[in-house]
């Protein structure tokens, strides 16, 4: 076991001081707009330090840092990548300006706005099962990392996944969007203390020169040249990027960042400066992973050689600090998500199934039962599912199951007139073929049909899911202009 | 040094130091925010207070 008392003294305190902040934040919670968006009282400095919060969990080092792992520095262009799409977004305001200003609390509900309460019902759906299952594999790295780290052995993993399970479900489900700002944001002055700790502590250790030869000798040109190495190419970089756009724009845990901003102007000011943060998020989980590459040689688990090396690197003392930054950057990703997961199938899914709304106390009540079997779900799926592949290209693949037809759907609702709710149908249900396609048939690969192999090619699925989309939408919607006119948007709100 | 891994290192370098500003900007600036929102929300709550009154606290 790598970790000391001193270490372990940090960890629980701030364990006991998260909860406790959770709990008493409770009190601020008076109705459904302050439990789903904090009242819309959000400024730009504590609204980026959330967002940033909750697009960087554990999961998200593991992922990067495994990329790092498995193939050298070319991987390193996936965060100018992810940079420039939330700056775009940031800075024209695509698509988040709009939704603020017609004061919607999750993205299907302005597909009720611009087409129809079944839309609504379809969205809330495909949205609630994308993001449920991106999420599913978030708690078994967690358990990965922290069990590496810690020196505790693969035997800790389910216990270490049941227990920030139980803490995270505990404070979202009690003070929902609140609880979330406000341990989002201490979370994040910890999770960039862990990164900088972790960071210190390989540069002192690594020989840059090595780690260049290394990555030389395993990858060649593909290790430093994202278009030759066999995993990216002009197919991945184009897809990851619109990806990004639309992840962007409409990932709802993030998106509700934007809804929960003072004004459509703070939304775009937080989403831009939240960009300049986006390529050092994933450059430096990349580098610890290209770092242990150098350090560990090629033959360690992808996954478990990241967390490997920080435990062996990271100073006793220091350790405590480092990992209960990790625990931070987890617990604000996993309550932003349980909220927005649970809040779409409570506000999008169940309560569209009736004729007559949910009142505000029923709806948070639902919300709370819905992320406390969320939890429940993700630890059974997290133990039980093998990823294929990357961690990284499970994510974008899930994602895109969802942001592909939303990208569709809301995109072309804001600027074109012509969209009806033909055209939305199409475009979600087609934006989720491929990515369901391939997480269905990524397992029999060998038994595919030759012109059904294309299907398990993830970077293939993943950029057939935006095109398929936007295919839908244009088809769908010109063809029955006549039997199903375009609704078109109510008065924007200026606040 | 491999020329890819020092052109790789350098924007390394930058993104992280923009990673570690931004951080320390907003933690600073957030901290204000916070206690603004905290602040708001409770005078928000009181000035709602009254007519609350009638039911049964928080949720």
């Amino acid at each position: 076991m790598t970790f000391s008392i001193f270490d372990w003294i940090i960890l629980v305190v701030y364990l006991a001081f998260t909860m406790g902040i959770g709990f008493w934040v409770k009190r601020y919670v008076e109705s459904l707009s302050g439990y789903m968006v904090a009242g819309r009282r959000v400024k730009t400095s504590l609204g980026v330090a959330t967002f940033a919060a909750t697009e960087t969990g554990t999961i998200t080092f593991m992922y990067f840092g495994e990329l790092g792992y498995v193939s050298g520095f070319s991987c390193f262009m996936i965060g100018i990548l992810a940079m420039l799409a939330y700056m775009f977004v940031g800075k024209t305001g695509f698509v988040i300006a709009a939704l603020r200003r017609h004061r919607v609390m999750s993205i299907p509900e302005f597909y009720e706005l611009r087409y129809s309460r079944r839309v609504r019902l379809l969205g809330g759906i495909i949205l609630f099962i994308g993001g449920v299952l991106n999420m599913g594999i978030f708690l078994k790295f967690d358990g990965i990392f922290l069990s590496e780290v810690m020196g505790l052995g693969p035997q800790a993993i389910t216990l270490i996944m049941i227990l920030m399970i139980v803490v995270v479900v505990a404070y979202t489900v009690l003070g929902g969007m609140f609880s979330i700002i406000v341990t989002d944001f201490m979370q994040f002055v910890i999770l960039s203390l862990g990164m900088l700790v972790a960071t210190v502590a390989i540069l002192l250790k690594v020989d840059l020169a090595q780690v260049s030869s290394v990555v030389s000798a395993q990858y060649g040109e593909g290790g430093f040249n994202p278009l030759v190495n066999p995993r990216f190419g002009w197919m991945f970089i184009v897809w990851i990027l619109i990806s990004n756009v639309a992840a962007g724009a409409l990932w709802q845990p993030g998106t509700s960042k934007a809804l929960a901003s003072e004004s459509p102007e703070v939304a775009k000011k937080v989403f831009f400066y939240t960009s300049l943060t986006f390529a050092g998020r994933a450059m430096i989980p990349m580098f610890w992973g290209v770092a242990a590459l150098a350090m560990l040689g090629p033959n360690e688990p992808s996954t478990a050689a990241m967390p490997k090396l920080l435990g062996a690197v990271t100073p006793r003392g220091l350790l405590g600090l480092l990992v209960a930054g990790m625990l931070a950057a987890s617990m604000s990703t996993y309550s932003a998500y349980l909220l927005a997961w649970s809040s779409v199938m409570t506000r999008d899914v169940i309560a569209c199934l009736r004729t007559k709304d949910f009142g505000e106390r029923t709806t948070i009540w639902l919300t709370r039962i819905v992320a406390t079997l969320i939890g429940l779900f993700l630890l059974i799926f997290g133990l039980w599912y093998q990823i294929p592949d990357t961690a990284f290209q499970y994510l974008f693949i899930t994602g895109a199951m969802y942001t592909a037809g939303a990208l569709g759907c809301v995109a072309a609702g804001i600027y074109w007139s012509k969209a009806n709710s033909m055209g939305a149908y199409s475009a979600l249900v087609m934006g989720a073929l491929a990515p369901a396609g391939f997480l269905l048939l990524e397992k029999s690969r060998e038994t595919l049909p030759s012109w059904l192999a294309f299907i398990t090619d993830v970077n293939i699925s993943g950029l057939l899911s935006f095109a398929l989309a936007f295919t839908g939408m244009i088809l769908g919607s010109l063809v029955t202009q006549k039997v199903c006119p375009p609704i078109k948007l109510g008065a924007e709100e200026t606040t | 040094m491999n020329k890819g891994a020092l052109i790789w290192m350098i924007i390394f370098a930058v993104s992280a130091l923009c990673f570690f500003a931004v951080a320390a900007v907003v933690s600073v600036r957030g901290f204000a925010d916070l206690k603004e929102l905290l602040r708001s929300t409770k005078r928000a709550d009181h000035g709602e207070g009254h007519a609350r009154e009638s039911q049964d606290g928080s949720f």
